[in-house]
């Protein structure tokens, strides 16, 4: 991931740095008794900040569904019992009726404090920005990045960030010497100072004792870190002069972000939607069929490149070559099988579908020689020579991130198309023109529903194209990782939301691209926790993520109201009980 | 597969708009078919041939919105063909299966006489549900030529 984006990693390594400098100012203060009032003030700024990150831990964990007896159930507490301690220590540290944040101080060491806090204020922010919630408040995943950002290993590297903070923020303290209190108020915030700080420290103690059972995953902290904003970066637009293969990489991965991205937003859509086109579907295909191609060419050329050197390597992205003309095959299918159907909107392209060609395009220019080249490119085009392609063997991660990055926005894409078909299909909205029926179908309309065997046939082919290209996605996820390439976060973000054990995620465009690893995931967890009417869906195949998380709210809410309305009627009956007994008992 | 020379004949013959409607329908779906039978996986023309493929199902799919497009094709099934050689259906589809650069050259003949033909019965059509269907298909018609008719070294 070349895009020059700011990533969550960059905040918290702002914040860790204000920390430090407030630690080495805070020996040095001037003013005891003002520096301790306003370090009081910074450091309740700072644990009201931190709280809100563990508000939104506490907030994640508590809706997942764990066994009893499962480890998460670990961490889950750690995390409730650190959302107390800082929420104490941000309560204790406020004056009554003053905003901490909204204080300017002179002293140094409160001015890092709340300059930490502004910075971890921006990161959350950068993390909030891939959730929505919709109209009834619900909170959504966004993007793919969210459900990275949920995922077990980055939650628990975030509550393991936050408690180190937490710690750090302990260690802020006006030194013995210098914190003379000169009358009744610098005492009162020494005081609270020194409670907060405890309950800081608290919070530390309570995530390591978490931490020591179960360690973090490695994983957890490179997921974390790489967050990216979640802004688009700008659409590539080819300009005069000749693009080097590191512009064309570079215009590959924001292409790519940006297909995922349309992806996403088109795996979401309400079946209604007249985003959802037969145009959008085939034109998708018909890209992506050739950028799967260029795949193939790229990895196929990347193998020869490193074969003396690294034979392994070499191996594998043969592999990945294989793996990329098997996904190419079956795109090329789908796309047949899309000529034979139609929907009720036709003739729109949509924004996933536009990416999709531009793919295409910055692919087809990396994996041939020709820069000029293009899809109207008639006659042979010669294939990039290894050598202009990687001259060094330091430039192949950037290729190879070039291709795990189109790979990863295949299988969305392809996740996506079968999304769509599927909300269709389940809708009874997938048509057929009469033309193409039979002579013995006698309907004098143009349109009608489309025969089961071809709805059937269609999301056949959906389901192959989209397993074949998350399997291509996965071997290029290993080779990403395996040569240290730019996109190796995003690798282990994805390969993070692949494992990811809830049901309500593996149903997402993300990892519906394995479909059946999320079949079967949602099987075994729908036996005990999954509400009527989110079996329901499932049932019926729908893996959209606002529909499931929509069913969901509603079981949630059935179950409410009934539990509601049971202990409304123990206690009618209680009292009706006790009432019976009262008089008449007596008598 | 119909013969493309026998398809371009009739959109290009078409006395009516009916009759350019059916015929242009049909060369859409001559299109497709001469595009489904080009399997070599990345030759020349690999991508522009995929992409012309949707471009002409949305141009046949637009036609279906002319209310003038008969219900059932109109083709005159008497029409003759030569029984054997590149010119006959078998030939032309064996041809275009074997060399892309044919195929190619066959779906932009094809799509260049739809674009022209469609065009002239926009002019024709009293219904703006038939004018716009044919000005649709006209585009789609034109966004295949682009692909296919090929403007690289």
């Amino acid at each position: 991931m070349t895009t020059a984006r700011p990533s969550f990693g960059d905040f918290l390594t702002a914040a860790r740095g204000h920390l430090t400098a407030a630690r080495a100012e805070a020996a040095v203060t001037q003013a005891p008794g003002r520096d301790v009032q306003e370090l009081t003030d910074g450091v309740a700024h700072l644990a009201a900040v931190l709280s809100r990150y563990t508000a939104d831990l506490t907030r994640t964990t508590g809706t997942l569904r764990y066994d009893e007896s499962d480890s998460p159930r670990l961490w889950d507490r750690a995390a409730l019992q650190a959302h107390d301690a800082l929420t104490s220590a941000a309560q204790l540290c406020t004056r009554p009726g003053t905003d901490p944040a909204a204080d300017h101080p002179a002293t140094s060491a409160a001015r890092c404090l709340h300059a930490a806090a502004a910075s971890l204020t921006a990161g959350r922010d950068l993390l909030q920005g891939h959730f929505t919630t919709n109209a009834s408040g619900a909170r959504l995943h966004g993007s793919a990045w969210a459900l990275a950002v949920t995922s077990r290993p980055a939650s628990r590297a975030l509550l393991s960030e936050v408690a180190s903070l937490a710690e750090e923020a302990a260690a802020v303290g006006p030194s013995p010497a210098r914190s003379v209190p000169p009358g009744a108020t610098a005492s009162e915030a020494l005081s609270r100072l020194s409670v907060a700080r405890y309950w800081l420290r608290q919070a530390g103690v309570c995530v390591r004792a978490a931490e020591r059972s179960e360690p973090v995953p490695p994983a957890g902290r490179v997921i974390l870190v790489a967050v990216p904003a979640n802004a688009l970066p700008a659409r590539r637009i080819l300009e005069g002069s000749e693009p080097t293969v590191a512009e064309l990489c570079d215009a590959v991965t924001a292409t790519a972000e940006r297909a995922r991205s349309a992806a996403w937003t088109a795996a979401s859509l309400d079946p209604h939607s007249i985003s959802i086109s037969v145009t959008s579907w085939h034109r998708i295909a018909a890209a992506s069929t050739a950028t799967s191609h260029h795949c193939h060419l790229l990895c196929d050329t990347l193998a020869g490149r490193v074969a003396a050197d690294r034979a392994g390597l070499s191996t594998e992205l043969r592999q990945a070559a294989e793996q990329a003309g098997q996904a190419r095959q079956q795109w090329l299918e789908s796309a047949r099988k899309f000529k034979q159907i139609t929907t009720e909107v036709r003739g729109h392209a949509s924004p996933a579908a536009l990416e999709a060609a531009d793919l295409a395009l910055w692919t087809g220019k990396l994996a041939y020689a020709d820069p000029a080249w293009d899809p109207t490119s008639g006659t042979s085009q010669p294939v990039r020579s290894a050598v202009s392609l990687a001259p060094r063997l330091d430039d192949v991660p950037g290729v190879v991130a070039a291709i795990h990055e189109s790979s990863e926005a295949l299988s969305s894409l392809a996740a996506a198309n079968l999304e769509q078909a599927r909300q269709l299909a389940g809708t009874r909205r997938l048509l057929v023109a009469v033309r193409w029926l039979p002579e013995n179908y006698d309907i004098p309309h143009p349109f009608t529903l489309a025969p089961e065997t071809h709805a059937a046939g269609l999301l056949g082919h959906c389901q192959e194209t989209a397993r074949a290209a998350a399997l291509n996605a996965e071997v290029t996820r290993t080779t990403a990782v395996q040569v240290g390439s730019p996109s190796r976060a995003l690798a282990v973000a994805m390969q993070a939301v692949r494992d990811r054990p809830e049901p309500a995620v593996s149903a997402t465009p993300a990892v519906s691209a394995t479909p059946a690893i999320s079949v079967g995931n949602h099987t075994v967890d729908g036996q005990d926790n999954t509400g009527p009417v989110e079996a329901r869906l499932r049932t019926m195949g729908v893996t959209n993520p606002r529909m499931l998380w929509r069913a969901e709210a509603v079981d949630q809410a059935a179950r409410q109201v009934i539990g509601d309305a049971t202990a409304d009627l123990v206690q009618r009956r209680q009292t009706r009980s006790a009432g019976l007994r009262g008089p008449e008992g007596e008598l | 597969m119909t013969n493309p020379s026998t398809v371009r004949q009739r959109v290009e013959e078409a006395g009516n708009l009916a009759e350019v409607l059916d015929a242009a329908y049909e060369a859409f779906e001559t299109v497709l078919s001469v595009i489904d039978g080009y399997h070599d996986g990345g030759g020349p023309f690999f991508a522009g041939l995929l992409m012309a493929s949707a471009a002409a199902a949305d141009g046949r799919n637009a036609l279906l919105e002319a209310p003038s497009l008969p219900l059932t094709s109109q083709a005159d099934l008497s029409v003759a063909e030569p029984e054997s050689g590149a010119r006959s259906s078998a030939g032309v589809a064996a041809q275009a299966a074997g060399d892309p650069v044919a195929a190619a050259a066959t779906v932009a003949a094809l799509s260049a006489s739809a674009a022209s033909g469609l065009r002239r019965a926009a002019a024709w059509a009293v219904a703006a549900a038939d004018r716009a269907a044919c000005l649709d298909a006209a585009r789609y018609a034109d966004e295949v030529l682009v692909l296919t008719r090929g403007n690289g070294p």
